[in-house]
């Protein structure tokens, strides 16, 4: 057989077969109810987040003194806060800051988590350091660390971001190092230092592409803390500070006039919950659909 | 026989090899050692295959990781085709790893679920910068094929494949650089006893075909007898007699090769042989026994079993015991 | 012959079982029709590898399974009660009691907080009511019957102190509490050494002939089979494809399958320059089995009746059957050497 007409079999094998892959997970997609629901309620607030500072008919930061506490009816959704502006347009804008953050830290705690968890599976001095630095964290419970870190970095988004994402780092790395210590294991890690591989290349090419599942599942999990951490933060007033209309900003214009104005604290309550049991499902949906599929290899 | 000329090149001299694990004590220091091998020697001759049995504990396992050096050696040499194994560095050891692969027990868990089929036979490849990417892919579908899988299988994931299929591609990665040598660990014993033959004689192939030289370990009598040139019995960390097959299995000579073959159930009707029934539990490799590690267990024991350790004496032509009748 | 008495009558009937399970890619159906008879004091021997359903099948006798998720059919007779219609307390009272179970790990089967004293003890006042120094009293005696030296010090031990074949002896004291009529042993060696197994086998052996307790052994290894038991069912995925007492199956195996297993199987005298007889191909999956006879995708001799049509359990030699359209002819005119070899 020629080198060509072998290639030419390949491309023809490897789409019949990708095609076939990826009908099988579209499947697995398709019946898993959490995570349909819980990434549709994602995608809406990522597009809201994305789009709905567009088609705003209120800007957030507009103040009606003539209007203040109206109730919701047309005009405004949502109603008015104290100030006369338009809770709709401050939770849309809001979600934006809020998500963003959430993301942030879902992301960089990921990565830091990534690298903390599995260097710590890998060598043994590293594990007892990085354990205990990590273990030093968790032992203060994670809103008054958060708290502290804003008091010593500042009040701003990006602090925002850094406290958080310091916070939640030892949870993903203790999942990416107890997966990782399992991983290391197993046959094929060693199978793969008898073909004279290199550490690195175990570490980042075999042991931590089999964590991402469970990471990308913690990851989602965390993203949901990192929102109700900034809101209790802004809520505080410790975070982002105000007039910017991070849900947690709005919270904490609101609850001063919970009787007077419930709409104030309801609708970006209410968002918040929506987010979180968004992320809350789609991280479930994303675990069970993540480890039948790689366990199916036992007989 | 299989056909190929005298092999009498000596591929491995395996000399006084020691394996110990320590056991860490409260405070980090080595409290106690696990002597998983203790004091093993034997040679391996270019092209034949050498088959280590004994039961769980005996270190066969743990002595086929370390003449590969997957786990770093106690004491002892392994001298490789004239350089000792256990004293080369990094970057020499990483060549010769070229040489020397390993087939291992578990087709579950021998292969990254995450990777293709196709990824894992070019691994080696890529980790030695063997080849232009087409060669490698071009290898790789013919020792695919070598194994008897089909080219399809290239873009397959392992979970999609039977264990008997997996462990042929387990094969198949061994066979990636041309080795001299390929460890084989248990490669049957999680297999279905159907598949288990096929393997077998795709062994025993390519074994001709190749050139190949085995290290057989396993615990299956029967299947390292049908396998080997020269059978390794192995009890407690130490091997207490080693001998061409056919003279080992007529004649066997330590107390402990006899209860061991006098053990083995035959699928075949009034069998029953004079069943030598050990008395006592093993040992622990924490604490072996004095003198010959198996006298607390034999039924020929002397006293001087105790006291002093045996020496091994060659019996007959390749024939070595350990053991103080002889 | 071992263990056989005078009446041949059957303790335990199993009448075209059949269980299936619900998963989440259809209905599998793990024992298919499965029939036969366990007579009193024999050991008899199911043989067949993964998938065949030997395991589902003993589970199915003691309804190990959760109801929910397994759906069973058939009918199964033991002292003239129907097992699978029995009310689960009803159940309760057979399992451990008049039919026992012993499993092939024994580390993950016993319970590693409590002291194997204080787990055999269990076993027997679920089903007596006696007193614990009565119960403390006979656990000792089944230590001493189990082979198992020093019982007194070893009563006080957990699991993990003991060695895997003193934990199998542990698991057989459990099983023997209240003398059962029956004991189901599910591959009790395979996760032992060969020299430990000689010795289990032979206390199981032993145990047949002094209690007079039938024994279910599940096995995969025919040398234990050709050791211990009296008669052989041997399974095929979820059916029943051979059924004889040891000496036939041995001399004279009548179904293909049979015969390749016993040739692909090395023997400690076998002709070592001769490659193994290879049964080509792999079992079919649960999910998609075949057409006609199950077997036909790796038989040597199958033809276009063999595909198309599923054979049945036929008898062709006294006490010996065998699910196959060409059994007869096979034996009968030696094909099976030369199409095996």
């Amino acid at each position: 057989m020629t080198i060509s007409s072998e290639s030419i079999d390949l491309h023809a094998v490897k789409s019949a077969l990708k095609k076939e892959q990826n009908k099988i997970l579209w499947r697995q997609i398709m019946t898993n109810g959490s995570l349909f629901v819980g990434f549709v309620i994602i995608a809406f607030l990522i597009l809201v987040a994305l789009f709905g500072p567009l088609l705003m008919k209120h800007d957030p930061n507009t103040m009606d003194v003539l209007k203040r506490f109206a109730a919701p009816s047309a005009d405004h959704w949502f109603g008015t806060d104290n100030l006369g502006r338009d809770v709709l347009a401050r939770v849309i804008y809001g979600t934006r800051i809020s998500m963003g953050i959430g993301v942030a830290v879902a992301i960089i705690a990921s990565m830091s988590g990534l690298i903390v968890g599995i260097y710590s599976s890998y060598y043994k001095w590293l594990d007892h350091l990085l354990m205990r630095l990590s273990d030093g964290i968790m032992a203060f419970p994670g809103l008054l660390l958060a708290l502290a870190l804003m008091a010593a970095l500042g009040g701003q988004a990006s602090n925002v971001v850094i406290a958080v994402s310091i916070v939640a780092t030892p949870y993903i790395a203790r999942v990416v190092r107890s997966e990782a210590l399992a991983l290391k294991e197993q046959t094929f890690v060693e199978a793969t230092r008898a073909l004279g591989a290199s550490d690195s290349r175990i570490i980042w090419q075999h042991i931590a592409p089999n964590t991402l599942s469970s990471l990308i599942v913690q990851a989602t999990f965390i993203f949901a803390e990192a929102i109700i951490v900034e809101a209790a933060l802004s809520f505080l007033g410790a975070g982002i500070p105000p007039p910017a209309p991070s849900w947690g900003n709005i919270l904490s214009d609101g609850k001063t006039y919970i009787y007077k104005a419930w709409w104030m604290t309801f609708f970006p309550g209410m968002t918040i919950t929506l987010a979180i049991i968004g992320l809350n499902l789609f991280g479930d949906g994303l675990r069970d659909l993540l480890d039948p599929h790689v366990s199916k290899a036992k007989k | 026989m299989p056909g190929h000329e005298t092999a009498t090149h000596t591929l491995l001299e395996v000399k006084g090899v020691k394996k110990y694990f320590p056991v860490r004590g409260a405070l980090g220091t080595t409290v106690q050692e696990v002597k998983a091998v203790n004091d093993v020697s034997f040679q391996l001759k270019r092209g034949e295959t050498f088959g280590i049995v004994g039961e769980s504990g005996c270190g066969k396992s743990t002595l086929g990781r370390t003449i590969l050096r997957l786990t770093e050696p106690t004491a002892g040499q392994a001298i490789f085709e004239g350089t000792d194994v256990f004293s080369m560095d990094p970057t020499a050891l990483q060549t010769l790893r070229q040489d020397m692969q390993m087939v291992f027990q578990d087709p579950y868990s021998s292969l990254n679920p995450r990777k293709r089929i196709g990824a894992i036979l070019e691994e080696p490849l890529n980790i030695h910068n063997i080849g232009t990417p087409r060669e490698r892919t071009e290898k790789v579908l013919k020792i695919l094929n070598t194994v008897g899988l089909q080219t399809d299988h290239y873009y397959r994931y392992p979970h999609e494949f039977s264990g008997g299929q997996r462990q042929r591609i387990g094969i198949a990665r061994a066979l990636m650089m041309d080795p001299k040598l390929i460890v084989c660990d248990e490669p049957v014993s999680a297999l279905d006893v159907s598949i288990q033959s096929q393997i077998i004689n795709l062994l025993k192939k390519l074994q001709r075909e190749l050139r190949l030289t085995y290290l057989f370990i396993a615990h299956d009598i029967s299947v390292v007898r049908y396998i080997s040139d020269r059978v390794g019995v192995m009890y407690l960390g130490q091997m207490v007699e080693q001998a061409p097959t056919d003279a080992m299995f007529a004649n066997p000579r330590h107390p402990y090769t006899h209860a061991l073959l006098s053990s083995v159930p035959e699928p075949k009707l009034h069998a029953k042989r004079e069943r030598i029934v050990l008395r006592g539990e093993l040992p622990s490799p924490l604490n072996p026994p004095s003198g010959c590690v198996f006298h607390t267990r034999c039924p020929m024991a002397k006293p001087e079993c105790k006291k002093m350790v045996p020496v091994n004496k060659e019996l007959s032509a390749g024939h070595f015991v350990s053991c103080h009748l002889y | 012959m071992n263990g056989a008495t005078m009446d041949n009558e059957p303790i335990l009937k199993v009448d075209k079982l059949k269980t299936s399970f619900k998963t989440e890619r259809g209905k599998v159906t793990a024992v298919d029709g499965v029939s036969f008879d366990l007579l009193k004091g024999e050991i008899l021997g199911i043989v067949g590898e993964s998938g065949c359903g030997k395991s589902a099948t003993a589970q199915s006798i003691l309804r190990l399974y959760d109801e929910k998720q397994a759906i069973h059919e058939g009918e199964i007779w033991f002292e003239g009660k129907e097992l699978l219609s029995l009310r689960p307390p009803e159940m309760d009272k057979v399992r451990g009691n008049d039919i026992s179970m012993i499993f092939q790990d024994p580390l993950s089967s016993l319970n590693p907080v409590f002291t194997i004293g204080n787990q055999i003890a269990e076993a027997i006042l679920i089903h007596k009511s006696i007193s614990k120094r009565e119960a403390y009293a006979r656990v000792l005696e089944l230590l001493r019957l189990t082979g198992i030296p020093a019982p007194e010090k070893r009563i006080n031990e957990y699991p993990h102190e003991l060695s895997g074949g003193m934990r199998q002896r542990v698991m057989i004291a459990m099983a023997l509490a209240c003398e059962s009529k029956i004991m189901i042993a599910d591959e009790p060696t395979t996760a032992l050494d060969v020299t430990i197994q000689a010795q289990i086998m032979s206390m199981i052996v032993e145990l047949n002939q002094k209690l007079d307790m039938g024994v279910i052994l599940i096995t995969h290894d025919l040398g234990v089979v050709a050791e211990v038991c009296t008669r052989v069912v041997v399974m095929y995925l979820g059916q029943v494809v051979e059924e004889a007492d040891v000496e036939n199956l041995f001399t004279r195996p009548l179904h293909p399958y049979t015969q390749g297993l016993m040739k692909s199987i090395p023997q400690l005298d076998c002709d070592r320059s001769k490659p193994l007889l290879v049964i080509e191909g792999t079992v079919p999956s649960l999910h998609q089995i075949p057409e006609g006879c199950r077997f036909a995708t790796r038989c040597p001799f199958a033809d276009d009746l063999c595909r198309s049509k599923m054979p049945p359990l036929e008898q062709y030699a006294p006490g010996q059957r065998a699910r196959c359209w060409h059994a007869e002819t096979i034996s009968k005119k030696g094909e099976a050497i030369r199409a095996w070899t």
